[in-house]
């Protein structure tokens, strides 16, 4: 079998040079608002709000877990940007921001501490229970809008309100393209510091982690809150950018279903994985769901099934387990 | 007095693993442990690290009781053990193996703002490994699942080194290693040892490197502590001969 | 109005049917350990199977209508076993060996794919095939009217949970069943076939499955969807019964459904989210479960 290739010091040169792909990334999205339509620069913006949540499912990959409900903190991010918008009157984006990602850290840690006692299956579903429970929550409360969800209007770049008439605009997209940026290089820089590498030990050797020293639920908990305060990220993101948000949409187990596909194909090689397989995903999805509406679940399912079959390396070895 | 356990005792279900068992150990010893198996000698091992909890006795460590005492705080006092199947990460390298067991030794688990797999790091990795007379250029680019066996049981007792221990228990430091290898790989081993001033407790099944590397021997049998003496005292002991190792 | 014995009979219907549902879930992880996250397409298409059998019949004939009674057995036979067989030959069979949490991914992608097939075969529009319900009227139970069938799902829970005890202590193939829960490996060794012990494992378990959805059908509205909040509440009863333990499930069924019920009558907006607090509680103190088996020893 194909050896997975050992990072080595020799590829110092190549931190830099990561950055510096980085860098060239994001300066070749940045042009792309110049250059390419608007419903591919509307394509690409979402996908970038979701690969922030594939991203945080990439930490827990790393950790050897999976989540099959991070769609609740996509939600939890996004329903935090809508009620502070419309409960607080607060139309600062910058505040909008910050208070999803606090609605994320906060649930998660929270929760981190239940969870974090629980490996493989059951990780993998008590955070889809966890993600209903909030979805029944938000759907019986007709305050935040039940199945019809909430929506926010006109926003604040630093005070200036955007004369602009579309959401998606020359901000919102610099808005979204940039702090997506900045949290690849967060955790660019985190996957290569003795603190992300103590996933790799969890993931590696649970038993000769403990016996190392390493408080193994407490690293769990770490990458959990990481993670979910990404995906919040995102969902704040999202609703920056469409300005409407479901629970439906988010909360319902299909959204955290789509993540898990994307996140399995996509792989935890780097952090351009989750962005490149997020935008796969989202033009694949805007043809298929016009071509084929009924039949998506379907495809999805397909593919993953076939991944799994046909491309164990890719698939089962981003686990990396030791087998009993 | 390092380590002392006192009145030690654990069942599992009807299975008597250790029946009040009483033990000391001084620093600078060099301890075999032997019995058949199922004796109860790695089951002695999993409760003095923390990975099971007795059912009554104490656990002494310079004086302080340590019983409860979990995994990582064990670790962290200065008891650090081996493994019968070694404990490793299959799946990196060699070399990141053991940066990791140092940068957890080195109380880095939450370091963000440095590289873990850095020059220096790997530099002082390959000493390390060089010290203990590990053929580093052979291994040193494979990732350990295709390590042969006595490569990766020397690896885990390097990991156990790491950090200063005070205390060592090796499981079966020499199981699945051909004979004659035994010796090397046991004279680099202790060779080591001594240098870091570690005390030694190693469970064995082949007498001969019991008699030849221990200066003092524990037998097993049923839970239960039958001997505790100077090798040639307890090979002529008459249950242990009868239990262990035969000759009665 | 909320009188304790109507919270009690109550509870214990809701719990037969959570049993009803999750025993098969459990049963084929004990043996197999596979998480089926299909069962809850198993449901749904049991209860569309059912649900539209009795469409088609009420539609076209008013006479003998307790025959409609036949529709459940024969729905939850025929799907359970055709789709039983399948995913356990064409599926199941190629990834066993690989970690337990590829296998769920994989029953996920057939649960998805099942969602829409269903979809394509039944349609959108909802299904209310209440008939079967009704034809056996209404009992006095502490001078509150009860439906007489939904009392009978208290039947067929027992009758499950008896069977499996059954079979279990007093059948050869009983204690065959339990050396390969306990062992796989030695189990292969010891000349047992283990394979066969699967696919018929898993077979029944989805015929429970399905059992489930065509018994549940006259009592709700068939509609795409409902496999899901079943799946979740399987689990919820599965995980904090113990993961393999049937015993575990139906315990695991009675605190969860007394804690629904009660929440039902004095807090309703409480009523998703108790189930999983309880299961939460319980994994506080036994992560493992009410009746699960502790990890063996590994060093």
């Amino acid at each position: 079998m194909a050896v997975k290739k050992l990072e080595r010091y020799k590829m110092r040169g190549l931190i830099n040079k990561d950055k510096l792909i980085l860098i060239a990334f994001l300066f070749t999205f940045i042009s792309f608002w110049f250059l390419l339509p608007d419903y591919a620069i509307n394509t690409i913006s979402l996908s970038f709000c979701n690969g922030l949540v594939i991203l945080g499912l990439l930490l827990l990959m790393r950790a050897g877990l999976i989540s099959f409900g991070h769609g609740m903190y996509y939600c939890l991010g996004g329903y935090a940007v809508a009620m502070t918008y419309n409960f607080l009157q607060i139309k600062e984006v910058f505040v909008l921001i910050a208070f999803s990602i606090l609605a994320g850290f906060i649930v998660s840690f929270f929760l981190g501490f239940f969870v974090r006692r629980f490996r493989g299956i059951f990780f993998a579903m008590l955070n889809l229970a966890l993600s209903m429970i909030l979805f029944g929550i938000i759907v019986k409360s007709v305050s935040l809008g039940s199945t019809d969800g909430f929506g926010i209007k006109d926003l604040t770049y630093f005070s200036h309100i955007i004369e602009d008439e579309k959401r998606l605009n020359i901000f919102s997209y610099l808005l979204i393209v940039l702090l997506t940026g900045l949290m690849m290089m967060i955790v660019m820089n985190f996957l290569k510091s003795p603190s992300g590498k103590m996933l790799e030990a969890i993931r590696e050797n649970e038993i000769r982690s403990s016996y190392l020293g390493i408080s193994i639920n407490k690293q769990i908990h770490k990458i959990y809150i990481f993670s979910s305060t990404l995906a919040a990220l995102g969902g704040g993101l999202m609703v920056i950018l469409i300005g409407h948000i479901t629970p439906e949409d988010t909360a319902y187990w299909t959204r955290s279903g789509e993540f898990v596909f994307v996140a399995i194909l996509s792989g935890s090689l780097n952090v351009f994985a989750p962005l490149i397989g997020s935008l796969f995903f989202e033009f694949i999805r805007s043809y298929a769901l016009f071509y084929f509406p009924n039949t998506w679940q379907m495809i999805i399912g397909v593919v993953l099934i076939l991944g799994i079959l046909y491309l164990p390396e890719g698939i089962g070895s981003i686990f990396n387990k030791r087998k009993k | 007095m390092l380590l002392e356990v006192k009145n030690l005792n654990k069942k599992f279900g009807s299975v008597t693993a250790a029946n009040n068992i009483n033990f000391k150990m001084n620093e600078n010893e060099i301890i075999g442990v032997i019995g058949a198996n199922g004796a109860g000698k790695t089951t002695f091992c999993n409760i003095i690290t923390g990975y099971l909890k007795p059912d009554s006795g104490a656990i002494l460590y310079e004086g302080k009781n340590i019983t409860k005492f979990n995994v990582q705080e064990i670790k962290n006092i200065g008891i650090h053990r081996s493994f019968q199947i070694p404990q490793v990460f299959e799946n990196l390298g060699v070399l990141e193996n053991i940066i990791i067991t140092e940068l957890v030794a080195k109380n880095k688990q939450n370091a963000f703002f440095e590289d873990a797999y850095s020059k220096k790091n790997y530099q002082n990795a390959i000493k390390l490994l060089e010290k203990f007379s590990f053929d580093v250029d052979k291994f040193k680019d494979k990732t350990v699942k295709e390590l042969p066996q006595g490569a990766r049981k020397v690896l885990d007792i390097l990991i156990a080194i790491i950090g200063k221990p005070k205390v060592i228990l090796l499981d079966e430091p020499t199981s699945g290693i051909s004979t004659d290898e035994k010796n090397i790989i046991m004279k680099n081993i202790l060779r080591a040892i001594k240098e870091f001033n570690i005390s030694v407790l190693f469970i064995e099944h082949d007498m001969e490197i019991v008699e030849k590397f221990s200066e003092r021997v524990v037998a097993f049998y049923n839970g239960e502590i039958i001997a505790d003496d100077k090798p040639s005292k307890v090979f002529n002991q008459n249950n242990v001969k009868k239990f262990i190792i035969g000759g009665l | 109005m909320a009188s304790i014995p109507f919270i009690i009979l109550d509870s214990l219907v809701y719990a037969s049917w959570l049993f009803m549902v999750a025993s098969g879930l459990t049963l084929i992880y004990g043996v197999m350990k596979v998480l089926n996250v299909a069962h809850g397409s198993l449901y749904a298409f049991g209860a569309y199977a059912n649900a539209w059998l009795i469409g088609w019949y009420f539609n076209n004939y008013s006479e003998f209508e307790a025959l409609s009674f036949l529709f459940i057995p024969i729905s939850a036979l025929v799907i359970g076993i055709i789709l039983g067989v399948l995913i356990e030959k064409f599926f199941l069979r190629k990834i066993y060996f690989r970690d337990e949490i590829v296998v769920v991914l994989v029953t996920y992608g057939l649960f998805l794919i099942f969602e829409d097939v269903m979809k394509l075969i039944f349609g959108t529009t909802s299904y209310l095939p209440y008939q079967p319900r009704m034809l056996l009227g209404n009992i006095n139970v502490f001078s509150i009217p009860y439906v007489v069938y939904d009392l009978a799902i208290i039947g067929i829970a027992a009758f499950i949970w008896f069977l499996f005890n059954f079979i279990i202590k007093y059948t050869k193939i009983g204690k065959l069943l339990l050396s390969v829960i306990n062992d796989r490996e030695m189990s292969s060794a010891l000349g047992i076939n283990v394979n066969k012990f699967f696919i018929y494992t898993f077979t029944f378990g989805c015929l429970l499955g399905c059992l489930g959805g065509a018994v549940s059908a006259p009592m709700i509205s068939v509609v795409p969807g409902i496999g899901v909040e079943v799946i979740v509440l399987a689990f919820a009863v599965v995980v904090t019964g113990g993961l393999g333990s049937v015993t575990g499930a139906a315990i695991g069924a009675l605190f969860i459904g007394l804690a629904r019920t009660i929440a039902i009558f004095y807090a309703p907006q409480l009523e998703l989210f108790i189930v999983f607090f309880v299961m939460a509680i319980i994994l506080s103190f036994k992560p493992e479960g009410l009746f699960g088996s502790k990890e063996v020893r590994k060093i």
